[in-house]
């Protein structure tokens, strides 16, 4: 009876994102992402990641602030990067396969992110919005006791939630963890596969404690 | 057919585009909407602003042009005006009143008086009872913008908004400009407007190029009080709210903004009204980058001279600064200083003692005496050179310049002008006073 359900769609491939960047515009005019993070899972188990450092045709720069809250190293950056056109192979291809784009303030950040992403290469990132999770939106929904209205569609639902701010509601992903007593080594959050990892085990137990 | 809905920097920190007379853009300067109508040959435009501000500048420089333009009144229009309060919020939403012609334009003010007076709350707001009270489909008309509507709010955010279509039948603009939610908004119009409502396609246009983005990004962060690092606004991350994407919609060759010859703007004749001519600041001051770009020029300038390359031996006075490198530092200053003064790009030159200082035709003297003439020297200035403007500019010590005034090069050839202060050979030169140059 509930099979139409999240939590009981084993079979559907969900795919999570993450990006670590510059700073927090949304736009590639003045800021790009130096690493993009993704994890694949199938019936709430990861199947597969991806951690990759992503060089540019300009310089990268981090502010003094931003380094230091991502842990970004021109080092090990230099060491790891790879050309934009082959990270985006892969991520176009996890991307379209995907059932699930799942990502924490995904549709106020990541998605802008990697529509800015494709329309450097020359494509459009807008079919994609329909398979769009934002963890965030939904742990303010858990939070309030909010339930989605029938008529309204699941992104249609998550954009709603987006616009709700109140302080102190603690949806921020780290702050998830811990209420939901997530084992996890906290003190890696803002790498972004480490974040990936913390966001599967949330979405985990959302999905359990809402009906969509 | 793609409506090109204009907005004005009369909506405060919502558009970076001017109504500006065509063809007085400064290089580099915010482009006009009348300019970027006449250069793309459109007839008739859209004016859609968040209040009553614009329509007389537009007007007024409109009219002499083969430009006509429809103005819209974008306006909160809320469940009942008088009710203040957060709940209050959830029920208002954008629509746009267009004026059809006079009456509507009288409409209009009355409408947008009411709603900045009586229904003001954070914003100014209308409601349904006053729109059907003025409303009349031969001077006014309704369309719903696509952009925070009743339905974008009542889809997205959260609204419960209800729509009231009584008194009149609207349209419903659809737009599309790579965001996210822009085909949910579009799936949600189409529903409620099928078999019921017109529905036109439309673009918003508050920049003139794509890569203007980034200036418009600027003002609203910093009507936002953040920065670019951080804009905390939400979705601005498209840049196609430019007049360059509706010209590739609409398959209009799209015309960059031209290098206008920067014009001085003089004042008008008017006879009919006593114009108080505001004074016009003529003191420049760089900055450290404009200090940094004068030392790196200059210096350039003078290793050239040492080098004997240009010979330029003609200076009959003492050097600025106390030695010629300095000289030639703060000569390349005040040349920086005028740029900035008229808004052009100080491009940076070495060896053109004949080619224009600044711009297409301007000669800079320079000179650290605060009364001292401009100077036109026979030996050097001749020719076609003397078709162009010579500027006196005044170097006051601590990176400061004061831009004196100009004169054409022919107009200072005159015998009353012609010294020779020092008696020297072939040194006469024609001294025009600052009395006798054209002021700013």
């Amino acid at each position: 009876m509930d099979s139409h359900l999240l939590r009981f769609k084993d079979d559907k491939l969900f795919v999570f994102i993450d990006f670590e960047t510059e700073n927090l515009c949304l736009n590639f005019n003045n800021n790009m992402p130096w690493q993009m993070a993704m994890l694949k899972s199938k019936g709430g188990k990861k199947t597969d990641e991806q951690d990759l450092m992503i060089q540019w045709d300009r310089k990268i720069d981090v502010s003094p602030e931003a380094a230091r809250i991502t842990g970004f190293s021109y080092d090990k950056y230099n060491k790891l990067k790879t050309p934009h056109e082959e990270v985006f192979k892969v991520m176009e291809e996890w991307l379209e396969e995907a059932d699930y784009i799942v990502g924490h303030n995904i549709l106020g950040f990541d998605m802008y992110l990697i529509s800015e992403f494709y329309k450097k290469m020359g494509k459009s990132a807008m079919h994609l919005v329909d398979k769009a999770i934002d963890t965030y939106c939904l742990a303010k929904a858990y939070k309030l006791g909010s339930e989605k209205p029938s008529q309204a569609s699941l992104i249609e639902y998550q954009y709603t939630l987006l616009g709700i701010r109140k302080k102190g509601l603690g949806g921020g992903l780290g702050a998830m963890g811990k209420s939901f007593e997530i084992d996890h080594d906290y003190s890696k959050l803002h790498d972004a596969l480490v974040d990936l990892e913390l966001n599967l085990k949330v979405w985990n137990k959302l999905k359990m404690q809402l009906e969509i | 057919m793609v409506l090109p809905l204009f907005k004005s920097h009369y909506s405060l920190g919502r558009s970076i585009l001017t109504l500006e007379k065509k063809e007085t853009q400064l290089t580099n300067g915010p482009d006009s909407i009348i300019d970027i109508c006449l250069d793309h040959e459109i007839k008739n435009f859209y004016l859609v602003e968040d209040s009553m501000g614009s329509f007389l500048q537009a007007y007024n420089n409109t009219k002499d042009e083969d430009l006509s333009f429809r103005f819209g009144l974008k306006i909160n229009v809320t469940k009942d005006r008088h009710e203040k309060n957060e709940e209050a919020l959830k029920t208002s939403s954008k629509y746009i009143i267009f004026a059809k012609n006079e009456d509507g334009y009288k409409k209009l003010i009355k409408i947008y008086s009411d709603a900045a007076n009586a229904g003001f709350y954070y914003v100014p707001r209308t409601d349904f009872s006053v729109l059907r009270e003025l409303w009349d489909d031969s001077s006014l008309a309704l369309a719903i913008p696509f952009y925070d509507s009743f339905i974008f709010k009542n889809t997205l955010g959260g609204g419960e908004c209800i729509p009231e279509f009584d008194f009149t039948d609207p349209t419903f603009l659809v737009e599309e400009n790579e965001l996210f939610f822009d085909s949910i908004v579009r799936k949600r119009i189409e529903s409620f407007c099928k078999n019921k409502h017109e529905i036109q396609e439309a673009q918003s246009i508050y920049y003139k190029e794509k890569e203007d983005f980034t200036a418009y990004l600027t003002l609203r962060c910093m009507n936002n009080r953040s920065t670019w690092n951080k804009p905390n606004i939400d979705h601005l991350s498209s840049d196609e709210f430019s007049f360059e994407s509706w010209a590739e919609k609409e398959g209009v060759t799209f015309v960059k903004s031209p290098l206008h010859k920067p014009k001085l703007r003089m004042p008008e004749e008017d006879t009919e009204a006593i114009e108080v001519k505001e004074p016009v600041n003529t003191i420049v001051k760089l900055t450290k980058e404009e200090i940094n770009q004068a030392v790196h020029w200059g210096n350039a300038r003078r290793d050239t001279n040492v080098n004997g390359e240009l010979k330029d031996r003609s200076h009959a006075g003492k050097p600025m600064g106390g030695s010629w490198r300095k000289n030639d530092i703060i000569a390349t200053g005040s040349e920086i200083a005028f740029a900035k003064f008229i808004g052009e790009e100080f491009t940076g030159t070495v060896n053109t003692f004949n080619g224009a200082d600044v711009g297409e035709d301007w000669q800079v003297r320079c000179t650290d005496v605060e009364n001292f003439s401009l100077i036109i020297r026979p030996q050097k200035d001749k020719g076609d050179k003397l078709k162009e403007k010579f500027v006196l500019v005044i170097y006051q010590r601590n990176a400061t310049f004061r831009i004196a005034g100009y004169q054409v090069g022919e107009n200072c050839i005159k015998e009353k002008y012609l010294k020779n202060p020092g008696g020297n050979r072939n040194r006469e030169a024609y001294f025009v006073p600052q009395s006798d140059l054209i002021k700013f």
